[in-house]
């Protein structure tokens, strides 16, 4: 099955970390994932956007085992995951959509607790996660309930619990949410030296001047199919010389803009 | 939203509102808005009494689609506050009792009032103080174009209908009763008595608040209607136990009168009304108190109405949520206890885990501990029920009797803390569950149940034991240990007949529906307490450590079967 795989860029040697096919998912009577082919080699940040609905976090709750129920084959490090228990997600980080977490904790204990859950020694896991947090610049808040942190702080603990395990492969949904300038710009350098040390990061979001300049690699997913693949540079020499706001309008099929933002515009007017 | 009869009566005055510069429409809209909330509210009394909702148990390895981050429970309609209603309803039938019993007015209609009284406060501590409390104002009224004198009279009426619907329920009963039995006038007083003493409830809570404001944080006045809450419950539950018994009534006889000192109780402010007015007595020892009554919450409501604006400026100091964590000592001992109590590793980080969710919850403190409180004091309940029919306490026979063994009753928390564990008001936060790679969810389980038994029932059953120590002597050692084993196998059972879900992973429900299952894990309960009677009664000396050999082995059998089972 790996031969059929054309080689796409210079990781291609590698073994693909990630690799789905033939990917459905239904939920009542509606297709939400309607075929979808991917595949992640170590060392790529993948951007993956789309409009909402379009099965993105749908796709990474599959990976993690969160969502069954789909038809299809996904294999993640070289294993399917439908027969491969649950030891591959030690191999995993992953920052949710929504910030929610177990906010009568503090970020310690919440840090901790998750570090054990992926098979860290408690020492280890605490040592670890006031490392992260001290970087992070909320060492005077790890011993604070979470419930009293702001969006950023929490976004910020939420990414540390990904990561503190040293995953191979990361999944983030709208990972800056919430996050300040400077911090996201942290982020993105930091996602870039995990890549170059080897990482997969799988890069869920809507802000697509950030996708933009951190992705190796793009993907667009709409109605439930990839519309696109490929590096923001094939991209363009497919659609022309644009921004990946205007090539995400185009190759979703969306020109009304302008049209929905007079609509609306015109109910506020109503008398 | 519906269109509430209450909305409709305010209609009919409209024009007062508007003629002292209310925006009507606007106040209308808002109280609405409030009433529907009302409505979808959970009260702690409701809470406490079980409904019929039973949702299916069952362990979820995974998530199932779609209730990924869903809460399960929808709101029912009028459920909670229907159903908190008729609980004080039945308060204040029960209350009525006393205007049957002869004597006095004043000892009848005082004992009434002191009765109807007390709920209201510890109601108006509890339930109330969401409404009082309210802080989401902020951000959504205060941002629209609503001037603030709309908003404090729609807050101020909102209050009002609450309490009164409260205080209606609480009293029809007994205003019924005393209509019946000494004709309207009575009834009239009554009924009059109490909107006096609500409103002087209500104004003397509102102060209590203000001063805690003043004087500590939000949290302290948070963690404070927290242990009321808790307090009120555990009076609903125990109070009238221990009230009935304690009352002597040798001196309630027709003929009391009060000392001076006695009127500096509000309930009795409001007797003395009714001896005054019904039977004429006009001494100052009655006419002033009752002008009391009447004179205090009427000033206080003014005062309070004044003092609004610090009220409101106040409250923004219940915005921020708590940032307290633990010390770093206790975080080393439920470390330690882990590492003694559990094998694997994600068994202790459940335990840790466990612990520290146990520990800062408000709302599963709310609901559970209230069952604690009546835990730790119905074995003594028992015991001396048992002691006063047959001639006191002295005549429980401590050398050499059973009486101890009423320590089981102690258990009937365990149930109670199983179901209740799968509960957080952070449920959302459970994804970690299905992202992390736990390869036996019993791990997880297994490490919440041991900290449940450790952090929550092993204290209060060690303060137990140590007075019945101290009452029956050393002898009852064996038998403490056979109930203690008993304790921790009823863990295991319970999630056998209940239904196993992962620990914090479910929103809490409206109104508790797991009333009905707690009651076959009593059974049982009784069952074990019979046996360990009957192998005290009929077997030698050993038969207790025989028993106690049987109950760990039964352990054994128990949590290996329930809990060491799913790869």
């Amino acid at each position: 099955m790996e031969q059929a795989i054309p080689p796409k860029d210079r990781e291609a040697q590698a073994e693909a970390v990630l690799s789905i096919r033939e990917l459905r998912m239904k939920y009542a009577d509606r297709y939400v994932l309607n075929g979808i082919d991917l595949e992640a080699r170590p060392g790529q940040i993948i951007g993956y956007i789309g409009p909402n609905g379009a099965g993105k976090s749908t796709t990474i709750k599959i990976m993690l085992g969160l969502v069954k129920g789909y038809s299809g084959e996904v294999k993640l490090f070289g294993r399917d995951i439908a027969e491969a228990g649950s030891e591959y997600k030690r191999r995993i980080g992953y920052v949710p959509e929504t910030a929610e977490l177990y906010d009568n904790l503090t970020a310690r204990e919440y840090l901790t607790f998750t570090g054990e859950l992926y098979g860290l020694a408690p020492e280890l896991a605490e040592r670890k996660a006031r490392m992260l947090m001290e970087a992070f610049g909320l060492s005077e808040a790890i011993d604070s309930r979470i419930a009293a942190y702001s969006k950023g702080m929490k976004q910020k603990v939420l990414l540390s619990s990904c990561l503190l395990h040293d995953p191979d492969l990361i999944f983030l949904d709208e990972p800056l949410s919430g996050l300040d300038a400077n911090s996201v710009m942290v982020v993105k350098e930091l996602l870039e030296l995990l890549a170059a040390r080897g990482k997969t990061v799988f890069y869920s979001s809507h802000i697509m001047d950030v996708v933009e300049k951190i992705s190796s690699r793009i993907v667009l997913l709409s109605g439930g199919r990839v519309a696109a693949d490929g590096s923001f540079e094939e991209l363009r020499a497919r659609g022309g010389e644009k921004s990946l706001e205007e090539l995400f309008n185009q190759l979703t099929d969306f020109h009304e803009h302008r049209q929905i933002a007079e609509r609306l515009v015109g109910v506020l007017e109503e008398r | 939203m519906e269109d509430y009869r209450m909305l409709r009566v305010l209609d009919r005055i409209r024009f007062l509102f508007e003629r002292i510069g209310i925006d009507y429409p606007a106040m209308r809209l808002i109280l609405g808005l409030k009433l529907t909330l009302d409505r979808r509210r959970t009260t702690g009394a409701a809470a406490l009494f079980g409904g019929a909702k039973v949702r299916s148990g069952g362990f979820r390895p995974g998530f199932d689609r779609g209730n990924f981050l869903k809460p399960k429970e929808q709101p029912d309609a009028a459920g909670g506050m229907g159903k908190t209603l008729f609980f004080y309803g039945l308060y204040g039938a029960v209350s009525s009792f006393f205007l049957v019993a002869g004597g006095s007015y004043m000892l009848q209609a005082g004992i009434v009032i002191a009765v109807l009284l007390f709920v209201m406060m510890t109601a108006m501590l509890s339930d109330f103080s969401s409404v009082m409390l309210d802080v989401r104002d902020k951000a959504i009224l205060h941002t629209k174009p609503v001037d603030g004198r709309t908003l404090g009279m729609a807050k101020a009426l909102h209050i009002l209908i609450y309490f009164t619907q409260f205080a209606l329920a609480l009293g029809a009963v007994p205003i019924v009763v005393g209509v019946v039995r000494y004709g309207v006038p009575f009834g009239l007083l009554l009924l009059a008595s109490l909107a006096f003493g609500g409103l002087l409830v209500a104004v003397f809570t509102a102060f209590v608040y203000l001063l805690v404001l003043k004087l500590f944080d939000g949290e302290t006045l948070k963690d404070m209607v927290n242990y009321v809450q808790i307090a009120m419950t555990i009076f609903m539950l125990v109070g009238y136990q221990v009230a009935i018994r304690a009352l002597d009534f040798a001196r309630l006889s027709a003929d009391f009168v009060p000392g001076w000192w006695e009127l500096a109780l509000p309930p009795l402010w409001y007797a003395a009304a009714f001896e005054w007015l019904l039977n004429g007595r006009s001494e100052w020892l009655y006419v002033l108190p009752a002008l009391l009554g009447a004179g205090v919450p009427l000033l206080g409501a003014v005062v309070f109405f004044r003092l609004m604006p610090l009220f409101e400026r106040s409250l923004e100091k219940l915005g921020g949520a708590d940032p307290r964590g633990r010390t770093a000592p206790a975080r080393r001992w439920n470390r330690m206890l882990s590492k003694l109590l559990c094998r694997s590793g994600q068994e202790q980080a459940f335990y840790v885990f466990a612990a520290s969710m146990l520990a800062g919850e408000r709302e599963f403190k709310l609901k559970v501990y209230p069952s604690l409180g009546f835990s730790l004091a119905i074995p003594f309940i028992f015991l001396f029920t048992f002691a006063t029919s047959g001639g006191g306490l002295s005549a429980i026979d401590y050398e050499s009797g059973a009486g101890y063994l009423n320590l089981y009753a102690c258990s009937i928390m365990i149930p109670t803390l199983v179901l209740m564990v799968k509960y957080s008001g952070s449920f959302k936060g459970s994804w970690i569950y299905g992202s992390a790679p736990i390869a036996r969810l019993d791990d997880a389980v297994r490490g919440t149940l041991k900290a449940l038994f450790v952090r929550l029932f092993l204290p209060l059953f060690l303060v137990e034991s140590a007075v019945f120590t101290f009452l029956f002597g050393i002898r009852i050692v064996p038998d403490l240990l056979v109930m203690l084993a008993v304790s921790a196998l009823l863990l295991p059972l319970t999630l056998r007949m209940t239904g196993m879900e992962l620990p914090f992973s479910l929103p809490f429900p409206s109104s508790d529906p797991n009333g009905l299952k707690t009651i076959g894990v009593m059974l049982l309960l009784g069952v074990m307490a019979g046996a360990h009677y009957a192998v005290k009664a009929y077997t030698p000396d050993w038969g207790i450590w025989v028993l106690l050999a049987s109950v760990l082995a039964a352990n054994l059998w128990g949590w290996r079967s329930t809990l060491f089972k799913t790869e």
